[in-house]
């Protein structure tokens, strides 16, 4: 099959959330020689990206970018251990979880499989985590980005606090902070002194390769 | 401006269909009830019958609201069916937390048998026996046959909204037992404790934020309208009925109005959808409830929360079923005194028939 026509079946695969026909292309991919990162990015994560839009305009539901996450995650299955991490482009770590007393995780796990698609390495917390647990994280993994995930106003009280925490661990300055979820706006991101904010996932991922980009920067 | 009305009469008249004083006041607070009684956390409230109805009593009376006792099962109706249920003992936690859910696969979704009150909820039918027996009216509730409290109180939620598309038979057979255990609670307690209680149920995970129209009529809509009917055949008042998050797509399509909440029976909408389009469409059938958002409960001032308040109340109150002033959600548990008392005096002044 044509490389071009093979990632269109993948992100066809993805959208319709078929993880055998997932599982199926990529292996065809690496027998047929073709690269699997450009596979993983033209192929599965257009077709994810294809979801998030449409879960954005009322398209499609949770249902859906669940199944498509899942059938995604198949084929990076079959293609990730052949992903040399110097061809990626992307070098950035995302650090996720959802703050303490919040077990709302549909969203940061959306977000989760979007960056994943994208080529982040992405540690995932789960939900209701500690601020310990955040801060020990950054302190052993260090990732470039933090993204913090809130949606309650009960519960996203917890962000300022994690920051305030990093600050004095002197941790602060060596990750990028970004916030979501529900309740958060850009306002509150900027009054708890976090550097980003995203509504939905398809921002986020632009924000967070925003936050990669000054990081990298300023280094 | 003075009351002319006791709360329990106002709420009586309220829901009696006969004139009240003032806009009624609802703001769903529970466990704001046990901030307010001092707790740090909201544990003991929750897991305590004698503590859940006491706090509730005692802030009604300070703070002079018409909500009745609302009252939830200590086991946050995930226990009784064997499901792992943490209690909000840490302080970040707003509510009890389902973490292992009774049934992981299809195996033991069919396996599952529906509790019984009396053995598997011994402290929710205490908690519900007294307040009856005090005569506190109290709203109840009961719920089953929705995705809510089906997932996550029985399934994981992210695997019953997969099955919705993979199996939904699964789904099916998973509300199927959840329809049947809420009728079977509240034919407990008809039978034990008589019909002065108010059956309510809140929705979340059957919003359009999660599911299609399609798929919440489908297969929730004929569950959900079952258990209403036949709660309602028991000879309880009325249901109060509260659609939280974005439910306008259910709405288009009908089928919250196939959904019966006896006559009139009370419906209450989040902050996404205004109380006029509410009134328009639901006022001439149900009493209408709502909806100051609870951010701005949460975080915002004493003078921007009236003022919210105000415009609900301009809005709302010539609904033709009446008219009770309410949060969006749940008011949040850790919001300030301060708002929970601007929503009374905001009834007070700018309420009054
Ligand atoms: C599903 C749901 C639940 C499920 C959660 C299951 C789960 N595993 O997630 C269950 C039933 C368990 C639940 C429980 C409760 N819930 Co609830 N729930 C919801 C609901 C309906 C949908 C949330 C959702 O999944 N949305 C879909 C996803 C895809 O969208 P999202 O989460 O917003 O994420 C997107 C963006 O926000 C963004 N994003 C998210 N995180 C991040 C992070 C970063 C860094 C960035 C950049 C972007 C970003 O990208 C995501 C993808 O596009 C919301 C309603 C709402 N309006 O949000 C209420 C809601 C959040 N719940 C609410 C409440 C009150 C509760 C309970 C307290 C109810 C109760 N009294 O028992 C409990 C508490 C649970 C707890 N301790 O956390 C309230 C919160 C009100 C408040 N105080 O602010 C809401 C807003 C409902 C309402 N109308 O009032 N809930």
């Amino acid at each position: 099959m044509e490389e071009e026509d093979l990632f269109g079946e993948l992100t066809d695969a993805v959208v319709a959330g078929d993880k055998d026909r997932c599982r199926g292309l990529a292996e065809q991919a690496l027998d047929e020689g073709l690269d699997p990162y450009k596979a993983l990015m033209e192929g599965c994560a257009e077709g994810m990206n294809i979801m998030s839009d449409r879960y954005d305009e009322g398209e499609a539901y949770v249902p859906d970018i669940l199944l498509s996450a899942e059938a995604l995650y198949e084929a990076m299955d079959v293609l990730k251990p052949h992903i040399d991490v110097e061809d990626t482009g992307v070098s950035g770590k995302v650090l996720l979880g959802v703050v303490e007393g919040d077990i709302h995780d549909i969203g940061k796990n959306v977000l989760k499989s979007i960056f994943d698609a994208a080529g982040f390495d992405v540690i995932d917390l789960g939900r209701d985590v500690r601020p310990e647990q955040f801060q020990e994280t950054i302190e052993k993994e260090k990732p470039d980005i933090l993204g913090l995930s809130a949606l309650m106003t009960t519960s996203m009280t917890g962000m300022p606090k994690i920051i305030e925490n990093l600050q004095k661990a002197g941790l602060r300055e060596k990750v990028k902070v970004m916030v979501g979820g529900a309740p958060i706006s850009e306002d509150y991101a900027e009054k708890i002194g976090a550097d980003g904010y995203a509504p939905n996932a398809p921002q986020a991922k632009k924000t967070a390769e925003k936050l990669l980009k000054q990081k990298k920067k300023e280094a | 401006m003075k009351d002319k009305m006791t709360s329990m009469e106002r709420w009586r008249s309220l829901v009696d269909g006969d004139p009240v004083d003032r806009v009624p006041v609802f703001p769903w607070a529970i466990g704001h009830a046990a901030t307010t009684m001092g707790y740090e956390t909201l544990g003991e409230y929750y897991s305590k019958p004698d503590v859940q109805l006491k706090c509730q009593k005692i802030e009604k009376e300070l703070f002079g609201y018409d909500q009745p006792v609302c009252l939830l099962d200590p086991g946050y109706y995930g226990e009784a069916w064997g499901t792992e249920i943490e209690e909000p003992y840490r302080e970040a936690m707003s509510a009890p937390s389902p973490t292992v859910p009774a049934a992981s696969n299809a195996e033991e979704l069919e396996e599952l048998e529906v509790p019984d009150p009396e053995e598997d909820m011994p402290r929710f039918v205490e908690l519900v026996g007294s307040a009856i027996e005090e005569d506190l009216f109290p709203i109840v509730w009961i719920q089953g046959g929705w995705v809510s409290h089906t997932a996550p109180q029985l399934v994981e939620l992210e695997k019953f909204m997969k099955w919705t598309r993979t199996d939904p038979d699964l789904c099916e057979i998973a509300l199927d037992k959840t329809a049947e255990f809420a009728i079977k609670l509240a034919e407990y307690f008809a039978d034990n404790f008589g019909t002065e209680w108010i059956p309510m149920d809140a929705t979340p995970t059957d919003a359009n934020i999660l599911i299609r129209a399609e798929v919440f009529g489908d297969i929730v809509k004929p569950r959900a309208k079952k258990v209403h009917e036949k709660v309602l055949d028991l000879g309880v008042p009325m249901w109060y009925t509260h659609y939280c998050s974005d439910h306008l797509k259910n709405i288009e399509a009908g089928h919250i109005e196939d959904i019966p909440l006896g006559d009139p029976g009370i419906i209450h909408f989040g902050p996404e959808i205004t109380i006029g389009d509410i009134k328009e469409r639901f006022g001439k059938r149900n009493i209408v409830c709502g909806n100051v958002d609870p951010p701005t409960l949460q975080t915002g001032s004493f003078d921007e929360v009236t003022e919210l308040c105000k415009q609900n109340i301009e809005t709302g109150r010539d609904s033709s079923n009446g008219y009770m002033l309410g949060a969006g959600c749940e008011f949040p548990p850790r919001a300030p005194a301060s708002n929970l008392y601007a929503m009374v005096k905001a009834a007070r002044e700018y309420g009054q028939y």
